[in-house]
């Protein structure tokens, strides 16, 4: 198991959304539901 | 206009009038090839699935070569690279059998529906991510997410070749999907044993978690944003697959599936779009249901179904689709794959409403030699109703 506290909700899943720094704002959200599904159906 | 636009409108054309059951001058041919694209371009397995300069090769290779008029897949469905850089190391390229095998695990355990329930990406993030990826940390993602950036855009390069160069539209696996609950429930959540486990422990957590897992995002976005009238630059509208009603008897269908997939059917109905329904396994038992699909708005792509005897029950309200025998495409003669192409085209197509296809996703060396595939292609091409 992971021993951060990155996998954590709400805290966790902002502190990531806030690393998608190369993205705007507003595409972040989208963006890391996506990859997560994308993780999960991996 | 050029010839390949021509071609991009012909196809959009000839696909709407067949599903509408219009007699066309000609049947579509679809290819659901799969990892059988990269055994034919002389490439190994590991080297197209991580490379996309090579898997623009194979694709754009195997299209020139055998010229379907559309694919389910344009080596978009294994993005491997992104759960490579997410620290997963279960894959295993077979470069011998073009085979990938990873371990099947359930990583959701059947005590947590009410957490799913509750809070979809909440769940994956706080126990899903960390207990299929054990070494996920900020790092990890942030290569995961730039692998995602880079998969997108081999998509969206591979998807604009196609159209701009060949004149063929977007595939299967980047339309649209509306995604039945029990099949997130079946593919990546808790598999088959599992899933088989809790209708039967737990029937009301699963029916109560396919309730609120509903069709998914991408089709909840959809259906905010659409208007009425099938689009005129892509061939279905949506698209589904069908894999977990395999383990269903028809009265388990009706309760964990039907409602969901009736729920699409009405909406496709309702404006006027186009569902394609890609049916693995074999799927005769559920065909009451299939009847139920409205009329000109449903193809349904068989996979092991006896495709003459669905022409019969279900032909006059669906399209089908498929057909084409893997096994013969490997073991026959060229004789052999003209003269059956030429009786599903004759008995299937003569009022429209059939796609001609493979009747399975065609993967291994042993699952078709090229030289079939050319003349069958070449046949069909030409081949006038």
């Amino acid at each position: 198991m992971a021993e951060n506290n990155l996998f954590t909700y709400p805290e966790g899943w902002n502190e990531m959304l806030a690393a998608l720094d190369f993205l705007p704002d507003e595409a972040r959200e989208a963006f890391l539901k996506g990859l997560v599904q994308s993780l999960v159906g991996a | 206009m050029t010839d390949a636009e021509k071609k991009f409108q012909e196809r959009i054309r000839l696909y709407k009038d067949t599903v509408r059951h219009k007699k066309t001058d000609r049947v579509l041919n679809i290819s659901i090839f799969i990892t059988w694209m990269i055994y034919d371009s002389g490439y190994k397995l590991s080297e197209a699935l991580t490379d996309y300069s090579i898997m623009e090769k194979v694709v754009s290779g195997f299209h020139e070569k055998y010229q379907f008029d559309w694919y389910m897949d344009l080596g978009m469905r294994n993005p491997v690279r992104i759960a490579q850089a997410a620290g997963y190391t279960d894959y295993i390229f077979n470069d011998e059998t073009y085979a990938i095998n990873f371990k099947d695990v359930a990583h959701m355990e059947p005590d947590e529906y009410d957490d799913l329930r509750e809070n979809y990406y909440k769940y994956m993030w706080t126990k899903l991510l960390p207990r299929k990826f054990p070494n996920l940390n900020k790092e990890l993602m942030l290569k995961a997410a730039v692998e995602m950036m880079q998969f997108g855009q081999y998509s969206m390069g591979i998807t604009k070749k196609f159209r701009e160069e060949y004149g063929i539209p977007q595939s299967f696996i980047t339309s649209t999907m509306a995604m039945l609950p029990f099949e997130t429930l079946f593919n990546f959540l808790r598999g088959i044993k599992g899933l088989s486990i809790d209708i039967r422990k737990c029937p009301d957590k699963v029916k109560e978690t396919c309730d609120a897992l509903g069709l998914g995002p991408a089709f909840e976005a959809y259906k905010a944003t659409t208007q009425v009238g099938t689009d005129m630059t892509c061939m279905p509208d949506l698209v589904t697959a069908l894999l977990g009603h395999t383990i269903l008897s028809v009265k388990q269908f009706e309760k964990y599936y039907w409602p969901y997939l009736k729920e699409v059917f009405d909406f496709v109905e309702k404006y006027d779009k186009i569902l394609y329904i890609f049916a693995e396994g074999e799927s005769s038992r559920f065909y009451e249901f299939f009847r139920e699909a409205p009329k000109g708005h449903v193809v349904i792509h068989l996979e092991m179904d006896d495709i003459f005897k669905a022409k019969k029950e279900i032909g006059d309200v669906v399209c089908l689709a498929g057909g084409m025998p893997v096994e013969l495409l490997y073991h026959g003669t060229v004789k052999e794959n003209i003269d059956y192409a030429k009786r599903l085209i004759d008995e299937l197509a003569a009022d429209g409403g059939y796609i001609f296809s493979q009747n399975k996703l065609v993967s291994y060396p042993n699952d078709c030699k090229a030289e079939n595939l050319k003349a069958v292609n070449d046949f069909v091409r030409e081949y006038t109703l």
